[in-house]
C-alpha cells in the first residue's frame, strides 16, 4: 500500500502538478497521462421522487472529469460502501481495494425551489479529506451548473490547474448537403448540453469568436456579395457590422479587454492587418505590405500579436509588438510546410497553430521564442485550434471519413500533451470553434 | 452530362428569344448555334411565341438569360496552380473573350468570385481568393473594362466546385469565376 501511495504522488507530481508543489509546471512533453483512477458517489438526497439531483450531479462530475481524460472514473457497481455511510466516513481501505487514489461525496437537498449541496472530496491514500464545501442557494434549474462548479473545485484541488467545465464554446454548424451547405452560429456549454443556434442560415457564416467577457461574438458574415466582420450580443441577438470598408474583412478577434477588433482587410488583393477601437471606431493598422497578413491573435498581455503571412513566399507565423507602427516583427517559424491559424495559449508560453506540408494537415505547439515545435494531431484538413481557458486543452476541426465513406467535419479535443483527442459531440457537423470564458454567477 | 445539358438550354434560350423578337436580336459570340436551333425546333415554335409575346417581365429575363449563357459560351472562369493568385497562362485568352463581351455589353457589371481548393485553412483561402479575384479584375482592367464595374468577392474554400480529395477536383476548385451583377 505504502509503494502505491508513493507511485500516485510521483504520478502527480510529474504529470498534473499538485497544487501544494510551488513553482513546479507541466512538462508537455511528457508522454502518455495514466489516467488516475477515482471515485464518484451518488449524492446523498432525501427525497428523491421529485426530481433526483442526486444521480444528476455524480454523472454530470463523473462526465467532466472523465472528459479531462486525466480521469479514470471508477464505476458505481465496483463500489463497497453505500453513499450514506461515506458520506458520514469513508472506509478507507474499502475504496484502497478498487484503487480509487480520491473519493467523492455528497448530499444535496431542495428546499423552496433551491439547492443546497455539501460535497467531500477525500484523498484515500492519505486517509484525508481535502474538500468539505458547502453550496447553498442555486435555483433548482441551474443544477448542471452547480455540478459544473463542483468539478471545477475537485479538479483545481487535484490537478492545480484551472477548471473550465462551466465554459462555453460557438462554433459553426453545418446543415444540408456537401453540395450546398448551410452554415449557421451555434452556441452550447463545453460539453454539448444547452445548444443553441444563433443564426437562420440564409447568409452564409464563418469564424465565430468570443469576447473575453463571453457576452458578444464577432464573426464573418457574407450579405449582398460582400464579406464583412460582424458583432452580435448572445443574448439580444443584435447583429451589427464592424464597419463599412471597401474591401472584405476577415479574421476578426477580440483583444484581452474586449475593446477592440483586430481582422484582416483587403484592398487591391492584399491583406492586412488593422486594429479597430469599439468605443471610437478609431482604426489602426498593424501591418503594410503587399502579401497576405492574416489570422491575428493577442497576446494575453494585448502588446503582441502572432500572425500568419506569405511575405517569405509560403505561410509562416510572425509575433509582432503593437504598442508602435514601427515594432519589429520576428518570425518564429522555419519549419517545412505552411503556418496558419495560430492561437496564443493563455497561459502565454505556447501557440497552437494548423501546419500543412504535403497533403498531410496537422496541429501543432511552438514556444513564442520560436523553439520547441511539437505536431500533437494529425488529420485531413484540420483547422482553428482555439484554447481551453486554462490553456489544458485545445479544440479544433478537421474532416473525417464516416462510415458511408461521406466526408464530415468536426470537432475535437485534445491534451496539450498530444494524448487523450476526442470528439466533441455536436447534433449536426461543425467548424470553427472558439472556447469561451468561465460563465461568471 | 453537365456541358451538354448547358448546350441545350443555351439552343433552347437562343430559339426562344430569336422567335419573339422576328430573329433579329443580335447574339453576339453565339453565331455557332443559330442554324441548327431554327431547324430542329420548329415544332414548339408556336406556345414559346405566345407564352414570351405576352410577356414583358420573362422577355427582359431572357435576355439576361442570354448574356449569361453568352460569358459561359465565352469561358466566365480562369484556373489556378496550388497555393498561386496568377491565373494559369490558358487563362488569358478566355480573359481577352471576357473583356471584348465586356466592352460590348457596357451596361452589365460583373462580380469576380475567387476560390481555393480546401488545402488552405478558412482564413488563409479568403485571402488567397481574394488575390485571386484581384488578380482576374487587374488583368480585364488593363484590357480596356471600366474598374468600376468590376467588384471582387472572395469565398475562400466555401463554394467548392467539385468535392473530392483528388488533384483533378482541387484543380476545379482553384478558380475565378465572373459572375452577371
Amino acid at each position: 500500500m505504502k509503494k502505491k501511495f508513493i507511485f500516485t504522488f510521483l504520478f502527480l507530481f510529474i504529470l498534473i502538478k499538485l497544487p501544494i508543489s510551488n513553482g513546479v509546471e507541466i512538462d508537455v512533453t511528457e508522454g502518455k497521462i495514466e489516467p488516475l483512477p477515482i471515485a464518484i458517489v451518488e449524492f446523498n438526497q432525501e427525497n428523491k421522487n421529485e426530481d433526483n439531483y442526486s444521480s444528476k450531479i455524480q454523472n454530470i462530475i463523473s462526465n467532466n472529469l472523465g472528459n479531462t481524460g486525466l480521469f479514470k472514473i471508477l464505476p458505481n457497481d465496483s463500489f463497497l460502501q453505500s453513499e450514506s455511510e461515506v458520506f458520514f466516513q469513508p472506509l478507507f481501505s474499502d475504496w484502497k481495494l478498487i484503487d480509487a487514489n480520491f473519493l467523492v461525496s455528497g448530499k444535496v437537498t431542495l428546499e423552496n425551489n433551491r439547492l443546497k449541496v455539501n460535497f467531500k472530496l477525500w484523498d484515500v491514500y492519505q486517509e484525508k479529506l481535502v474538500i468539505n464545501k458547502n453550496i447553498s442557494g442555486v435555483s433548482r434549474s441551474d443544477w448542471r451548473i452547480l455540478s459544473h462548479i463542483i468539478s471545477n473545485l475537485i479538479y483545481e484541488k487535484i490537478t492545480g490547474e484551472k477548471g473550465y467545465f462551466d465554459t462555453k464554446l460557438v462554433y459553426v454548424a453545418e446543415e444540408g448537403t456537401q453540395e450546398k451547405k448551410i452554415k449557421k452560429l451555434a452556441i452550447m456549454d463545453y460539453d454539448g448540453n444547452n445548444h443553441e443556434i444563433l443564426t437562420d442560415g440564409n447568409e452564409l457564416v464563418l469564424t465565430p469568436r468570443f469576447s473575453p467577457d463571453g457576452k458578444n461574438i464577432v464573426f464573418l458574415k457574407y450579405k449582398n456579395n460582400k464579406a464583412s466582420v460582424y458583432l452580435m450580443n448572445i443574448k439580444s441577438r443584435n447583429t451589427k457590422i464592424l464597419g463599412n470598408f471597401s474591401g472584405m474583412s476577415f479574421a476578426p478577434r477580440f483583444d484581452p479587454n474586449g475593446k477592440k477588433i483586430i481582422f484582416s482587410l483587403t484592398d487591391r488583393g492584399q491583406s492586412n492587418i488593422f486594429i479597430q477601437n469599439l468605443e471610437n471606431n478609431e482604426k489602426f493598422q498593424v501591418t503594410n505590405n503587399k502579401y497576405i497578413n492574416t489570422s491575428p491573435y493577442f497576446s494575453p498581455d494585448g502588446n503582441k500579436i502572432v500572425f500568419s503571412s506569405d511575405r517569405a513566399g509560403k505561410q509562416n507565423l510572425y509575433i509582432k509588438g503593437i504598442k508602435t507602427i514601427s515594432s519589429k516583427v520576428e518570425r518564429i517559424t522555419y519549419g517545412k510546410g505552411n503556418y496558419a491559424t495560430p492561437a496564443w495559449s493563455p497561459r502565454g508560453d505556447y501557440i497552437a497553430f494548423t501546419k500543412s506540408y504535403r497533403k498531410k494537415f496537422f496541429i501543432g505547439l511552438i514556444k513564442t521564442n520560436g523553439k520547441g515545435e511539437r505536431l500533437i494531431s494529425e488529420g485531413y484538413l484540420t483547422d482553428g485550434p482555439s484554447w481551453s481557458p486554462n490553456g489544458r486543452t485545445l479544440v479544433f476541426f478537421k474532416t473525417v471519413k464516416n462510415i458511408n465513406n461521406q466526408y464530415e467535419t468536426k470537432l475535437f479535443t485534445i491534451d496539450i500533451t498530444g494524448n487523450l483527442e476526442k470528439e466533441l459531440i455536436t447534433p449536426n457537423q461543425a467548424s470553427d470553434p472558439d472556447w469561451g470564458p468561465s460563465i461568471k454567477y | 452530362m453537365l456541358n451538354f445539358l448547358k448546350f441545350f438550354i443555351l439552343l433552347l434560350v437562343i430559339f426562344i428569344v430569336s422567335c419573339a423578337d422576328n430573329k433579329k436580336i443580335p447574339i453576339s459570340g453565339a453565331d455557332v448555334t443559330s442554324d441548327s436551333n431554327q431547324e430542329g425546333n420548329n415544332d414548339a415554335s408556336d406556345g414559346s411565341e405566345i407564352s414570351v409575346s405576352d410577356n414583358m417581365d420573362s422577355r427582359d429575363k431572357t435576355k439576361e438569360e442570354v448574356l449569361v449563357e453568352e460569358l459561359v459560351e465565352v469561358g466566365d472562369r480562369v484556373f489556378f496552380d496550388y497555393d498561386k493568385s496568377r491565373f494559369k497562362n490558358e487563362g488569358v485568352e478566355t480573359l481577352k473573350r471576357q473583356a471584348r463581351f465586356l466592352l460590348k455589353n457596357k451596361e452589365l457589371t460583373v462580380r469576380i468570385e475567387g476560390h481555393c481548393d480546401q488545402r488552405g485553412t478558412r482564413e488563409y483561402n479568403l485571402a488567397l481568393g481574394e488575390r485571386r479575384a484581384y488578380s482576374v479584375k487587374n488583368f480585364l482592367v488593363s484590357l480596356g473594362v471600366e474598374e468600376s464595374r468590376i467588384s471582387v468577392i472572395s469565398y475562400g474554400k466555401e463554394r467548392p466546385q467539385s468535392l473530392n480529395d483528388d488533384e483533378d477536383s482541387w484543380a476545379q476548385n482553384r478558380t475565378a469565376i465572373t459572375v452577371i451583377n
